[in-house]
């Protein structure tokens, strides 16, 4: 089935989504991928997802966010608030019935308070933002130079700091620091079940894509992901 | 106008990315690695819609078995009949086009120097071209190894195995960064010098010499990928490639291989703008 590429209209800008929606779809769920370099890692695998859930009558669609992928805003203007508006007009616009987010998008995802929720290994964003914290200083060491965490910081207050490739505004920053997934009245949470084990109840079979240095894809993975999420929504 | 597409390979839909512009030279950049269309950090995005705003209509795809576009991932070596689909599909979405460059970085400059000539290049921008064969599967895929029908990329692959001579730990600890730059550099090289070149490499040189469109080297001087080229462009391997006069490889001063930070976007942008600016020779 074709893709179908819909737009979402946030802060006077249109933004992309890609989407896969099937005639008669029992349900329309708005995908909220991770944040930043993670959202590379996972969105072949949730396309992939995507695809068994559209074969079983299910439609969904990942929105762009501002400043991300394919979208013209610049990310350095970007700020957890503003994203967050943002897949509250995305799952609007879409017509959403349910929300299905991966690792930090947990954290920008609870504007649609009303819908269902669904969350695939929830992160926290201090750990995120420690993550590319670690990278850049790395990244620095290796040219030579060497940055401390603090002075990142301290930079960060002043202007966008390049944090491991993506330059992120202070508010951004400081915001991501204390983050944590916001607590829903009506949220099914799954974690990923460690290798070699048996997934259960609230654990599905899946490698953790974001921790990789490269995109690749789990088609075990995806096919677990839309199994859950096609039970869940009562296809 | 930024819009989105699919166009059949082989009978693959593949989801691509325009950015347009009323030139008549267009830009094609073709993706290194399993990287989505959009680049690592949004890089290829930002640069295509830099490259529009020059004028240039700019044209990205995601290869069969990447980002959103369907079957199976057969690696770089697999990607000629993606790129020669994406330049025709360029072709019907800006009718106008009379000259198509191909830009590349890593393995992408690697598979356009190799499959290059059957897709309708005018001119090339080859950056860090990728010449280390890797003895595991392309990395990120989970399932490969189980993959009963291994695309043609799997048989090349083996065959490049067969003749892999540089130890596992060598290539391990350069492509971890473990290794003294300036000692790498010196032990590429003589391990260039003393053998024959790796058969990767070796396609690639022949490939290379080759292709009658002008061709643009770009070198990040610190990246490893880069330097490992390097140490086989300055090889016999390379003799023929070399010849054409002028082709000399452009030296970025930068340790970051995909040209990270303004200086190295900024000498990036003007290096692939002269590109596009030139006329070719009658």
């Amino acid at each position: 089935m074709r893709l179908n590429y819909p737009t979402y209209r946030v802060a006077d800008h249109d933004e992309h989504m890609v989407a896969l929606e099937p005639d008669g779809a029992s349900a329309r769920v708005l995908i909220v991928l991770p944040l930043l370099e993670e959202m590379n890692r996972v969105r072949r695998t949730a396309v992939m997802a995507m695809r068994s859930l559209s074969e079983r009558g299910v439609a969904s669609a990942i929105p762009d966010l501002p400043g991300c992928n394919e979208s013209l805003a610049a990310i350095a203007d970007q700020t957890l608030e503003g994203w967050t508006n943002a897949v509250t007009h995305a799952a609007d616009q879409w017509r959403a019935t349910h929300i299905a987010s991966f690792r930090g998008g947990a954290l920008i995802d609870h504007g649609p308070a009303a819908l269902p929720h669904w969350r695939c290994a929830p992160a926290k964003g201090g750990p995120l933002l420690k993550t590319m914290i670690r990278t850049r200083i790395a990244a620095d060491r290796e040219a030579g130079r060497t940055t401390t965490k603090n002075e990142l910081l301290a930079a960060a207050a002043r202007e966008p700091v390049d944090l491991a490739g993506s330059l992120l505004g202070g508010p951004m920053i400081a915001a991501l620091d204390a983050a944590r997934p916001e607590e829903l009245a009506n949220c099914r949470t799954v974690a990923l079940a460690p290798a070699g084990s048996e997934p259960d109840r609230d654990r599905i079979t899946g490698s953790p894509l974001w921790l990789r240095a490269e995109p690749g894809e789990d088609a075990d993975f995806a096919s677990a992901i839309a199994d859950d999420i096609a039970a869940w929504v009562g296809a | 106008m930024r819009r989105f597409l699919q166009f059949d390979c082989e009978g693959t839909l593949l989801a691509a990315t325009l950015d347009e512009a009323q030139g008549l030279t267009g830009l094609l950049i073709v993706t290194g690695g399993n990287e989505i269309r959009a680049g690592g950090f949004a890089g290829q995005a930002q640069l295509a819609a830099w490259v529009a705003e020059q004028g240039f209509p700019v044209f990205r795809y995601d290869r069969r078995g990447t980002g959103e576009s369907e079957g199976s991932n057969g690696g770089f070596l697999s990607s000629g009949p993606d790129i020669a689909a994406a330049t025709r599909a360029f072709r019907r979405a800006c009718p106008d086009l009379t000259r198509i460059v191909a830009f590349g970085n890593c393995d992408a400059a690697s598979a356009l120097m190799m499959f290059g000539n059957d897709a309708e290049i005018d001119a090339y921008l080859l950056a860090n071209p990728w010449t280390i064969e890797q003895p595991v599967e392309a990395a990120g895929n989970a399932k490969s190894e189980d993959n009963p029908a291994l695309p043609p990329a799997g048989a090349i692959r083996a065959r490049y195995l067969d003749r892999l001579k540089r130890p596992d730990r060598l290539l391990a600890d350069l492509l971890s960064g473990r290794i003294d730059l300036g000692k790498a550099r010196r032990g590429l090289s003589q391990m260039v010098g003393k053998e024959r070149a790796s058969g990767l490499a070796s396609d690639m040189a022949t490939s290379l010499a080759s292709i009658e469109a002008p061709v643009t080297i770009l070198i990040s001087r610190g990246d490893m990928t880069g330097q490992a080229f390097m140490a086989h462009w300055r090889g016999k391997g390379f003799a023929a490639a070399r010849k054409p006069a002028g082709l000399t490889p452009a030296i970025c001063d930068t340790a970051s291989h995909s040209f990270a930070g303004k200086d190295a976007q900024d000498w990036l942008r003007a290096q692939i703008r002269e590109v596009l600016n030139a006329r070719t020779a009658a």
